[in-house]
């Protein structure tokens, strides 16, 4: 399994689009420091921090596109997942490589920003307290792309395509799901049932995992992971491990 | 009698209502090159993809190398090298490919890359170009390449010669018989039989998901009650004569001149020898 994780990853690092991204959004940040030099604001660190956060939060767009891509959808276009499982590797093997490697390219990709941002903000002047809201909300973003991804690979794998899976990752990502469940919500017959849709949405469960006034704010991280990325990781296993895989 | 390194017994498999595999029995022995003979469509690749794993089947058992369930079975897939079609990541190049699946099968030398791209005959520059950019020829080449990678015990090959121009197809066939002299067994499928018969030692014929017969040359030559013998000469009645002086019946005469491919390589220089 180490095997496989490591030929993929280093493979995805070869690939120009998410390189391209990864300095598109390296970019960004910089471009948001020089917008800060000439437009300072009251604080200049927090103001550098406000357009930081604008950028992480299309992070998931910016990088969450690239890594769905080349971890999932290169997959079943190369059919190297048809190479390995006929190697001996097992389907729920193969299944957990790529989640690992998602989560550690996302990871990989957040440090990157996190030093990126650090540093520019230091030099900024940003104080210790803007800088570790500016870094705790990179990070903030990085799970919610994880967890959109992880619910997303489902359809990858019952479908055995990346393109339905994209779309649902990309309508997750800008919170079109959410608004969805919002509407449906507001439909006075559910609303008579006293239903909320929307408490089962990630975005919702991680805002409650934020709320440091929710006496359970730490459990919700943990029913974020295992509602989020265990879950849709068994879900796929499950739903992939009789799959016909074609040539 | 030498050891089975694939034995299929009794394989059903159907999509929907309709059977691709109907009890399906067929035994590959150590060291052979075994060729699966069928029309498209016969059931060859879902026989292979049975094999290979990436298909679930109905009824049967699948044993690869002796093992007696599906988990041994998993571990001795390590043992195989296949081509089942030529597919690879276009953005990376054809070395780099290969060095993903070198590290994915957890061979530790670099230098295995060299070996089976030299074996192949796709040279270093070509290796260096995007994979995306090879000809189907290359492709083709690649794909062995990499079912080579690791020198595995059996090598399981799926109509290898597709779209091969006459050299790539002869040089593919030398490669078959080269490697099965190191002690590999070959499963090879085609639906070119002049193909398999120039390089299989035993035969297997598919059609409509059934295995029709299992033979190897020597039961086909006693199937038919004839072995022959080709002379090759300008004067074929004083051939013939001679023949018939030394006492050897002569039943059949024929008229040929050399094959398409023979003066092909004779033209081009090439080496179609096996």
């Amino acid at each position: 399994m180490f095997n496989c994780i490591k030929a993929d990853a280093l493979r995805v690092l070869k690939k120009k689009g998410f390189l391209i991204t990864m300095s598109i959004v390296i970019l960004l940040i910089i471009g948001a420091a020089i917008l800060t030099v000439f437009f300072p604001g009251e604080d200049r660190g927090q103001t550098f921090a406000d357009l930081a956060g604008v950028i992480y939060g299309i992070n998931g767009l910016l990088v969450g596109i690239p890594i769905f891509l080349a971890v999932f959808s290169d997959d079943f276009k190369s059919k190297a997942m048809q190479t390995a499982i006929g190697f001996g590797i097992s389907r729920p093997a193969l299944i957990i490589c790529r989640v690992i490697e998602m989560v550690w390219l996302i990871i990989q990709t957040g440090i990157v920003f996190s030093i990126v941002s650090v540093i520019t903000g230091v030099a900024l002047g940003a104080s210790t307290s803007v800088l570790l809201s500016m870094i705790g909300n990179l990070w903030y973003e990085s799970l919610k792309i994880i967890l959109y991804g992880a619910v997303s690979m489902i359809i990858v794998y019952l479908m055995q395509s990346a393109t339905t899976a994209l779309v649902i990752f990309i309508l997750s990502t800008v919170g079109t799901i959410d608004l969805v469940l919002m509407g449906i919500g507001a439909i006075p017959a559910v609303q008579k049932l006293h239903l909320d849709p929307t408490v089962i949405t990630i975005e919702s469960v991680l805002s409650k995992a934020m709320d440091k006034t929710y006496a359970l704010a730490p459990l919700m991280w943990v029913v974020a992971i295992l509602a989020f990325l265990v879950l849709p990781t068994i879900i796929t296993i499950v739903v992939f491990q009789k799959k016909e895989l074609e040539f | 009698m030498s050891e089975a390194v694939i034995t299929l017994h009794d394989i059903k498999k159907s999509y929907g209502k309709t059977e691709v595999l109907k009890n399906v029995n067929m035994e590959v022995k150590k060291g052979d090159i075994y060729g699966l003979i069928g029309k498209n469509g016969a059931g060859k690749t879902t026989l292979f993809k049975v094999i290979l794993g990436l298909s679930d089947f109905q009824g049967g058992t699948v044993s690869l190398f002796g093992a007696k369930n599906e988990k041994e079975n998993r571990m001795n897939r390590r043992r195989i090298g296949f081509f089942v079609g030529a597919n690879f990541f276009s953005y990376l190049s054809g070395r780099e490919n290969l060095d993903y699946y070198r590290r994915m099968k957890g061979i530790a030398d670099k230098k295995e890359v060299d070996r089976v791209l030299e074996i192949v005959g796709l040279s270093q520059k070509a290796a260096k170009v995007q994979a995306g950019r090879y000809s189907l020829g290359m492709r083709q080449r690649l794909g062995l390449a990499n079912a080579i990678m690791g020198n595995p015990e059996l090598l399981i090959l799926d109509e290898p010669t597709n779209g091969l121009d006459p050299q790539g197809i002869a040089d593919i066939r030398n490669l078959i018989t080269e490697i099965n002299k190191d002690g590999t067994t070959i499963l090879i499928s085609s639906h070119i039989l002049a193909e398999l018969e120039h390089t299989a030692h035993c035969f297997g014929i598919v059609n409509e998901g059934v295995i029709m017969r299992e033979m190897s040359l020597e039961d086909m030559a006693q199937m038919t009650g004839l072995t022959g013998l080709e002379v090759a000469n300008e004067d074929v009645e004083k051939a013939r004569k001679i023949l018939e002086a030394n006492g050897v019946r002569v039943r059949n005469v024929k008229k040929t001149s050399s094959s398409l491919e023979d003066f092909y390589f004779r033209i081009i220089g090439g080496d179609n020898n096996v």
